[in-house]
């Protein structure tokens, strides 16, 4: 049994549901539009309760979790699900959304079960900059960075790398944006909260999909700082085509996700025209969807067999 | 060499282990996550040479990183208070954001760093009573079952059958244990544990049923002893603990045990911000031993040179 948790119609969780189906393996899938009306249970035990057992009741079925052998996470914020949208906080319903959710998150932390990804795992993207001592500790570059909250370092990096981005470090979504005239005349702003700073690589972005030990490579074509927002940045959305990758750049992406307890991973790359690879970040919630849509890459087939073992 | 204290800033254990290598003639200096986050200036930087920082403090001393013997991180979260005024949105990015800065120094700081941040904390890998059990019992410490659910909303303690009584605490630092007597029965006053010695560990019992172990390994056999056991429980209960420790990758670990109605030792809870002035002398030769690597007093310093425990004291102003 495997279980799909999230929102059913999210493309990325519609796409693997749709290729499990095709594979005839055997799924639930665990909406959290119904988790008020499911029910979780997870026991611990020791000696001779030593087991991770449970079971979930959904439509009007019951699950034993050990007979898990896979789950797919791609929850949302279940605060903000529009059944709790008129319940105030601390209200029982959300209580018990909350318990539902914490229930199954502790479980897929220690259960043997092959889990696409942990919620621990996912947390290295919390901090750019420390996720990126272990990509540079994989064998990548990382660009220069700087983090600081003195506008004088910044300006002093800015005349050295002539060209600066700016992002946040955290894992809030951020544009990735350059420094330009306009900002110098608010640098002092911050001074309250450093900020990430970094010199700007040129090059041809590739977005790299692992699952398991199996690579999708992605060729992003788009004269944008920030090709999420092609559209906006330059007037043109990005073209994506699948891309070859060299063996030793495969094997250094793999390296680098199993590292970071990454089953699937979305990893950034910068191929320069000097012929070095930077990693920008990695995505632990890969939305591959835009890729596989744009390219026809089976990556929600390989996160399918991932999960069905 | 220094030895930085992190911590909040009326951390009592903080403060009292700042007091106690400074004692022992190290040049320690407490110094409180407030004034890390006000009028520190902070340079950051990743390039091909690794991660390095530079702060400068508010009162202008310099801190470097290759200044660093050790860290005692005792930094759990970053205060909310101290992002300032700014609207609610603002205040939750910016505390994100200098919690991404604190992770990523604390984790590029070459010396021992006790603990070093990780994915699930900035002290350390914090975990849910429920995730403590199932990586305790894979290492072979009795637990009490933990259950959790829809309808029951988790709690930060580990459940303990009714009735049970503390035993005992040990906190784990680098390759040492301190067994820590909660109950007059489990002993006098704070004491380094010995390695197990074979033959000298209490019954064991095979634990059946599937791994508790998110890894896949089989599950260690869980130690069952009881009160009667003590002197022997305890040197065995240390082995697990630093096994328990080493899985979670926290060097500096707590843990409680109680005793149970029916005299079994059980895991009452799991900490990686422990409890320090409980371990007594025997705990500071352990975080001693960790930071320094040798463990020995530092010698006096030369003349004419500045006294160790004159600039920690200067720093910790």
């Amino acid at each position: 049994m495997i279980l799909l948790l999230g929102i059913p119609t999210e493309p990325p969780l519609a796409m693997v549901r749709e290729r499990l189906d095709a594979m005839g393996a055997a799924y639930t899938m665990l909406s959290q539009r119904d988790a008020l009306a499911s029910a979780v249970e997870v026991a611990i035990g020791s000696g001779a309760e030593a087991a991770i057992t449970g079971r979930i009741e959904v439509d009007g079925r019951r699950i034993a979790l050990e007979r898990c052998v896979g789950a797919y996470l791609r929850p949302m914020d279940e605060s903000a699900l529009p059944e709790v949208a008129d319940d105030p906080p601390g209200s029982p319903r959300r209580r018990r959304l909350r318990a539902w959710h914490d229930a199954l998150m502790t479980w897929s932390e220690v259960t043997p079960a092959r889990i696409v990804n942990r919620i621990s795992a996912m947390g290295s993207n919390a901090s750019k900059p420390f996720q990126a001592q272990s990509i540079m500790a994989c064998g990548f570059l990382t660009p220069e960075t700087l983090v600081s909250n003195d506008p004088l370092e910044v300006r002093r990096f800015h005349s050295e790398h002539g060209r600066v981005i700016f992002k946040s470090m955290s894992g809030v979504r951020s544009i990735v944006r350059e420094l330009d005239a306009e900002d110098f005349g608010r640098l002092d702003a911050i001074r309250w909260c450093p900020v990430q700073f970094q010199a700007f690589v040129p090059g041809e972005n590739v977005r790299v999909h692992v699952v398991g030990e199996r690579v999708f490579a992605t060729r992003i074509l788009s004269e944008a700082t920030d090709y999420r927002y092609a559209a906006q940045q330059v007037g043109e959305s990005a073209l994506l085509e699948a891309a070859a990758l060299d063996a030793a750049i495969e094997a250094r992406c793999v390296e680098l996700a199993q590292r970071l307890d990454l089953p699937f991973a979305g990893i950034d790359l910068k191929f320069t025209p000097q012929g070095e690879t930077y990693c920008f970040e990695v995505n632990p919630s890969p939305g591959y969807s835009y890729y596989e849509a744009n390219t026809g890459q089976p990556i929600s087939l390989a996160v399918a067999e991932h999960l069905a073992g | 060499m220094l030895t930085l204290i992190l911590a909040h800033r009326h951390d009592v254990h903080a403060r009292w282990i700042a007091d106690q290598l400074r004692a022992r003639l190290h040049d320690a200096a407490l110094i409180a996550v407030e004034s890390l986050v006000h009028g520190t200036r902070w340079d950051h930087r990743l390039d091909r040479l690794g991660a390095r920082s530079g702060l400068v403090l508010g009162d202008g001393r310099e801190l470097r990183q290759e200044d660093v013997l050790g860290v005692v991180n005792r930094i759990a979260l970053i205060p909310p208070e101290l992002v300032g005024r700014a609207n609610a949105e603002d205040r939750l990015y910016a505390l994100q954001e200098w919690t991404a800065l604190f992770m990523s120094w604390l984790r590029s700081i070459p010396a021992p760093v006790l603990n070093r941040p990780d994915a699930r904390g900035l002290c350390g890998a914090w975990r849910s009573p429920a995730e403590w059990a199932a990586l305790a019992i894979s290492v072979g410490l009795p637990t009490h079952r933990v259950t959790l659910g829809s309808s029951q909303e988790m709690t930060a303690f580990m459940p303990l059958p009714a009735g049970s009584l503390p035993l005992a605490s040990i906190i784990v630092a680098g390759r040492g244990a301190v067994w820590i007597p909660r109950s007059r029965r489990a002993g006098v006053g704070p004491c380094a544990l010995p390695s197990t010695a074979p033959g000298d560990r209490p019954a064991e019992e095979s634990a059946p049923g599937a791994p508790v172990d998110s890894t896949g390994s089989p599950a260690a056999p869980v130690l069952r002893g009881s009160l009667g056991d003590c002197r022997r429980i305890a040197p065995a209960l240390g082995e697990c603990a630093m096994k328990l420790a080493s899985r979670a990758g926290c060097e500096l670990l707590g843990l409680d045990f109680a005793v149970a109605p029916g005299g079994g030792v059980v895991l009452s809870g799991v900490t990686p911000m422990p409890d320090l002035r409980a371990g007594g002398a025997p705990l500071v030769d352990a975080i001693e031993s960790r930071l320094s690597g040798r463990g020995a007093l530092r010698p006096a310093p030369a003349a004419g040179t500045t006294a160790p425990r004159a600039r920690a004291e200067a720093l910790s102003r």
